[in-house]
């Protein structure tokens, strides 16, 4: 997030875009609640869902999954046809505003009317929304990101945002709500391929010599790595002979499960380092048992970039280990030795090597978290970011044309299925599905169909059904609701008895390589 | 915004126009008993502990709500409104069953704490003979009606915080409970939070431990971005339950139905406890020596054979930074492969 | 010449006659004791440190755990302390209860004293009449309290129930009998020769030296010095009592003998005293945030239940204030410095231990005389290793 949480208070606006924060980000929502109803903030709504944010907002476009790009593009092309745009901010802050008009030029309303299925008047009132409010604040999730044009649907939000002058400023800026504890860290960290820690690209030798110097190795290949989803392509090919999996269940977080596994037999040799015996860990060569949060010491960084603790609580059952005592002993045995032991200490390497996390000391953020970048230790942390200038000198305005999605419905698989979570359980479920409290709750998956298209299929509430794609078929018991629209599906992930990513399909984005859960053409019988 | 200057208990105190009395008591250091009151609630009225004197005012008003005014002179305590307050409180202790041996909620419940602070010494009623049902329970939070002392402070969560709006108090005086709409209810437990008694309790940990008796370890939640902070209670090194603090963290008390319930996997009796090492198709349990051993030989043959490149490496959004931190350095240092990346894009 | 050399002796930490855990290196020449150096800490359980985690309730347990052959003596001195702190005074009735037990434990802490002193010194016998009359003490506590040695029958704000009929009788009965086993010990010790031989003359020690060494209790006024906290600051209505501070003159092992020996009979007349001249009353102070509730009252009003509760599981609060307060343990001034911070736990619990600077004496005490004299000087300042390590 460029923004703290506590930012939805301080805005006038707040465009909600594929989020079921309510959902999915419980306490980001009592947020959105207190600024709505206490502080007269208005809520706009976009999702092709009927989530429970549109019971609270103030307007609710819902559109047809996978057309964002063409929406926010007519939004735009509204509020610079009525002149809404902070021009002075985009004067003085942003480039490529000419590219950016000519781009949206042909997104009239009624173009994106018919691509989007949201009426025109309908259009007309979000860009006036969003378009007069002097601050407004965008927050989105999956929604957005889980596109084969996951990139072009984050960059339209932010040059929605940019438009009206609301990155760097207090309550306003484009905030990704993260879906995991340290999703923030893990990529803070260098867990990507293409970076360091600190997102210091590894094609850039200095970097490189860096780290080098740091660690005491003679260099580091300067291209990218793979990343997960080429991974297990490369595994497939031959490429990659072994993978080491730490804290991770790709078998059921992956699109197009029964192809993953297939790649997954095919490595000769595949470590997986977890605490369960999870799906993947079922299909490993070696198993290391390893320590839960409430076994070890540590930080991790939220969705606000805040940098809090992590404190041990009980002592790991049977011979479980901490994650770093396991790397450390394997890399000693391959010759390396890792000099820092305890998270502390590492934590003092990352401030060497980390220029954002220069200043955040385990003795700092003891009694509360700091937002990185944080250089130096009297630095307070930075709550807001590209305040003033933006990280990189000058925005930039991308011109993006609508793709549609990979796959689009047709005759043989006429539904669209959606993906993603419910509030009861958590990704793959290793952990919400072991205790009897959520399970109580949510005991099974349930997948939600409109009333009409259930009528029409001669499906009652609470019957199974067959959920097909090309990829494979699942079946599942139903909730008809209105909450999903005429001709979409829509499915929770965390079932292993149901696994909606046997449905899904591989093909990615090609910058950020993240799949489109959120689109696959399906269809549905009744289970006999 | 303007200031107003009041007198509380002879100090003078400036506040902000719309603060409330006992928010003025409170920032010149003056304690003013309260039981209904809850920081982060609407005033709720309910208990009239938090009554103060004002001059030239016949009846004592509740300092939770009544704002202050230019030139006020307030009387926090006195014998007459400790006299006063007693008398409220007993009202309110009149039905609630002797349940304290054997309540979840005893030792941090709020009934108990204004009781002893009070010094309330015996209360003349003569509590309701029939027992009450339970009308309110979800599979996780159950609801003890003779424990409920009808602040209301759940329905006010409930509706306010969430705006959900599944709680409601029904009938008049005797016969008034909390009552739920099951349809609307998702076992957030914000009520949970907010019960000042132990007439909402959670119905994972029931009788597992006692507040005093468990260790609590503050830490941030392991489900989404958030990074609620929350402190795990801990006894015989088993998580029993969580609890959270109105002033810490970003949640501000509040949690969702992972974040309360979710624990139960922590201590969980299929958790690994042992390294696994595949052998014709099936797992065996094998030592840290062998298995450490075995990848270590495997990655360096690959190595040599194969390059670096050949190893692939997925990290975790659920591990700590510095995991995260080790395990990259381990690829890109050890392996010497920038084949690492871990589920930000899933 | 033959040439002296000078022989390390490590007496202790399980040497019978060093009545606990001491550890004395001695330093000798032939059968003389040029040097000694107590050591101690072997009884260690930071007992002062754990108090801060507790409630002024949950300590007095402890507090039974510093001298526990007198353990009720130690109870008096931590609940006076305490209630000084919250500006408390607990009802007559209580207070005579309590000095009846605080005297008894008096007994009781010289009756281990006597036993194992004169056992050291080889008198074998006496050991057993001083254990069958200490026994009478233990039944009597175990009557009132359900524990033998160390009783915890103090409370803060009063103690923990009235006295039964059973445990008035017993008393009385002890002080009826008591003489005649008093008179008994006389008998076997007091104008016993070896005893005299060995005691007389042994560890003297003068009145200035010995206030200097921060003596006090029986060891101090066996130098002649008459300073007894019951008479000079009395507390818990000692001053209702009609009793006389027995002194020795010159300070030697023998002194420090016939001070207890008089003391027994002193703290018999106390308790004869209290016993006779019980005044009725509650025996609990009449505050809601101190005294527990009756447990009737808890099983039918529910604002008792609450209150009794929170007494046990938060416990009464202190103000932000220090205190010390100290009271005539049975081996001298047994002192508590307390601070409150506010809370139900004190920010720190001091203790002043007698034994403590009895012990610190001992190189002085010993210097000069024989190794055998040693055993008769540790027995004479009649020191408890649990109150030293605390």
């Amino acid at each position: 997030m460029t923004n703290p949480i506590g930012d939805v208070l301080k805005t006038e606006v707040i465009l909600a875009i594929g989020t079921d924060t309510t959902g999915n980000h419980p306490i980001i929502a009592n947020y959105i609640m207190e600024a709505v109803h206490q502080k007269g903030v208005k809520l706009l709504v976009i999702d092709p869902r009927h989530i429970e944010l549109v019971d609270h907002a103030d307007l609710w476009l819902r559109h047809n999954p996978g057309t964002d790009v063409a929406l926010i593009n007519g939004l735009m092309h509204i509020i610079i046809k009525e002149n809404l745009q902070d021009q002075a901010y985009i004067d003085e802050r942003v480039e490529g505003f000419d590219e950016l008009k000519s781009c949206v030029e042909k997104y009239t309303p009624e173009y994106v009317s018919s691509i989007t299925g949201v009426p025109e008047e309908k259009l007309y009132d979000a860009a006036r929304l969003y378009g007069k409010a002097n601050v407004a604040a965008i927050l989105y999730t999956m929604g957005i990101t889980q596109h084969t044009t996951g990139t072009d649907n984050v960059k339209s939000c932010a040059n929605l945002s940019m438009l009206c002058g609301n990155v760097g400023k207090v309550g306003g800026g484009v905030n990704p709500l993260r879906g995991q504890n340290n999703v923030q860290g893990a990529c803070d960290m260098g867990g990507l391929p293409n970076v360091f820690p600190g997102y210091q690209a590894v094609t850039v030798d200095d970097v490189r010599k860096k780290f080098a110097d740091a660690w005491g190795v003679e260099g580091f290949p300067s291209t990218p790595g793979l990343t997960i989803t080429e991974m297990f392509d490369a595994a497939e090919s031959g490429k990659v002979k072994a993978i080491y999996v730490m804290g991770e269940n790709p078998a059921m977080s992956d699109p197009d499960k029964l192809h993953i596994e297939h790649c997954i037999e095919s490595v000769d040799f595949f470590v997986v380092q977890d605490i369960f015996l999870t799906e993947t860990a079922q299909l490993a060569d070696v198993v290391l048992p390893a320590t839960c949060f409430a076994e070890k010491d540590g930080t991790v960084s939220n969705t606000e970039r805040k940098v809090q603790r992590v404190r041990k609580a009980v002592e790991p059952p049977g011979e479980a280990r901490e994650d770093t005592w396991i790397i450390s002993e394997i890399s000693r045995r391959m010759g390396y030795t890792m000099p820092a032991s305890t998270p502390e200490k590492i934590m003092e390497e990352i401030n060497l090597l980390t220029p954002s996390y220069k200043g955040i000391t385990y003795k700092r953020i003891e009694k509360g978290g700091i937002s990185w970048p944080c250089p130096d230790e009297d630095h307070p942390g930075t709550p807001v970011l590209h305040v003033g200038k933006f990280a990189r000198g000058k925005g930039l305005f991308f011109a993006i044309d609508y793709i549609p999605p990979a796959e689009e419905v047709d005759d043989d698989y006429p539904f669209l299925l959606s993906t993603g979570r419910v509030p009861q359980h958590f990704h793959t479920g290793t952990m919400t599905r072991r205790g009897t409290g959520l399970n109580r709750l949510c005991p099974e998956p349930i997948a939600q169909i409109n009333p009409e298209d259930a009528k029409k299929l001669d499906i009652s509430e609470g019957d199974y059904i067959e959920i097909t794609s090309r990829r494979g078929s699942i079946k599942v018991k139903t909730w008809l609701t209105e909450r999903s629209q005429l001709g979409m599906v829509f499915m929770p992930f965390h079932f292993h008895e149901a696994p909606a990513n046997i449905l899904t399909h591989s093909i990615v984005d090609p910058v950020a390589k993240i799949p489109e859960f959120k689109v696959s053409a399906v269809k549905i019988n009744k289970a006999a | 915004m303007s200031m107003v200057r009041l007198t509380i208990d002879g100090s003078e105190v400036e506040v902000p126009e719309g603060t409330t009395i006992l928010k003025a008591a409170e920032k010149a250091g003056i304690h003013i008993p309260t039981l209904c009151y809850h920081k982060r609630l609407p005033p709720l009225e309910s208990c009239n502990i938090c009554i103060v004197e004002i001059e030239g005012e016949k009846e004592p008003v509740n300092s939770c709500a009544a704002p202050v005014s230019e030139g006020l002179v307030v009387t926090t305590d006195s014998k007459a409104l400790h006299e006063q307050r007693t008398v409220n409180l007993k009202k309110i202790l009149k039905h609630h069953p002797l349940d304290c041996p054997v309540c979840d909620q005893a030792g941090e419940c709020e009934l108990q704490d204004i009781v002893y602070e009070l010094g309330i010494e015996d209360v003349p009623y003569e509590p309701r003979k029939v027992k009450r049902d339970d009308t309110y329970s979800t599979t996780l939070i159950r609801y003890w009606a003779d424990r409920c002392i009808l602040c209301g402070r759940c329905v006010a969560a409930c509706r306010d915080l969430k705006q959900i709006g599944a709680l409601s108090i029904e009938g008049e005086d005797e016969n008034a409970r909390i009552v739920v709409d099951p349809d609307k209810c998702k076992s957030c437990g914000e009520c949970l939070m907010v019960c000042p008694t132990g007439a909402l309790t959670e119905n994972l940990s029931r009788y597992k431990g006692r507040p005093w008796l468990v260790k609590k370890v503050w830490t941030t939640c392991s489900y989404c971005g958030c990074g609620c902070q929350f402190q795990l209670n801990v006894l015989d090194n088993r998580v029993i339950g969580i609890t959270t603090d109105v002033d810490t963290g970003v949640n501000q008390g509040s949690l969702c139905d992972k974040g309360r319930f979710g624990y139960e996997y922590i201590g969980d009796e299929s958790r690994l406890k042992k390294p696994l090492i595949k052998e014709n198709g099936a797992f065996r349990e094998a030592s840290w020596e062998e298995a450490l051993d075995t990848v270590a030989e495997k990655f360096k043959a690959l190595i040599e054979q194969h390059g670096p490149d050949s190893i692939a490496g997925l990290t975790s959004a659920k591990c700590t930074n510095e995991e995260n931190f080790l395990f990259q350095k381990f690829m890109r240092a050890v392996i010497g492969t920038n084949n690492v990346d871990h589920c930000a894009r899933l | 010449m033959a040439e002296s050399k000078k022989m390390y002796l490590n007496m202790g930490p399980h040497h019978p006659a060093t009545h606990g855990v001491l550890r004395i290196e001695l330093e000798l020449d032939g059968e003389t004791i040029v040097n000694a150096t107590p050591r101690i800490g072997y009884l260690h359980r930071g007992i002062e440190k754990l108090a801060e985690n507790r409630n002024y309730q949950q300590i007095i347990p402890l507090t039974d755990r510093l001298d526990y052959a007198s353990a009720s003596a130690n109870n008096m001195g931590y609940c006076v302390t305490v209630e000084n702190l919250m500006g408390t005074e607990v009802p007559k009735r209580a207070q005579y209860l309590r000095v009846i037990m605080a005297e008894l434990a008096r007994i009781m802490g010289h009756h281990l004293w006597i036993g194992t002193h004169a056992l050291d010194i080889g008198a074998m016998s006496v050991v057993f009449y001083a254990f069958r009359d200490r026994e009478m003490i233990m039944d009597i506590n175990e009557e009132i309290a359900g524990y033998r040695l160390t009783p915890t029958f103090f409370r803060i704000g009063g103690v923990a129930h009235d006295a039964t009929p059973k445990f008035i009788q017993m008393v009385r009965d002890f002080v009826k009998w008591f003489p005649k086993g008093l008179d008994g010990y006389h008998k076997l010790l007091t104008e016993n020769k070896i005893w005299t031989t060995r005691t007389m003359d042994i560890g003297t020690i003068s009145a200035e030296e010995a206030v200097n060494y921060g003596f006090t209790g029986p060891s101090l006024r066996g130098s002649g010095v008459a300073y007894d906290l019951r008479k000079a600051f009395p507390y818990s209505s000692y001053d209702d009592f009609d009793f006389q501070i027995p002194v020795g003159d010159k300070g030697d092992v023998y002194d420090r003998y016939l001070v207890r020996m008089e003391e027994f009979s002193q703290s018999l007349k106390i308790i004869d005293q209290a016993i006779e001249n019980l005044p009725e009353g509650p025996v609990n102070v009449d505050n809601p945030w101190i005294s527990n509730p009756d447990l009737d009252e808890v099983q039918k009003d529910i604002s008792a239940l609450i209150r009794r509760f929170m007494i046990h599981v938060k416990g009464p609060v202190a103000p932000e204030a220090e205190v010390y307060q100290a009271v005539e343990g049975a081996k001298g001034e047994l002192g508590f410095y307390l601070v409150g911070d506010g809370s139900e736990h004190p920010y720190r619990l001091k203790i002043r231990s007698p034994c403590f600077y009895l012990a610190s004496a001992l190189p002085r005490l010993m210097v000069g005389h024989m190794v055998a004299d040693a055993i008769a000087i540790i027995g004479s300042i009649d020191v408890v290793l649990g109150e030293i390590d605390r």
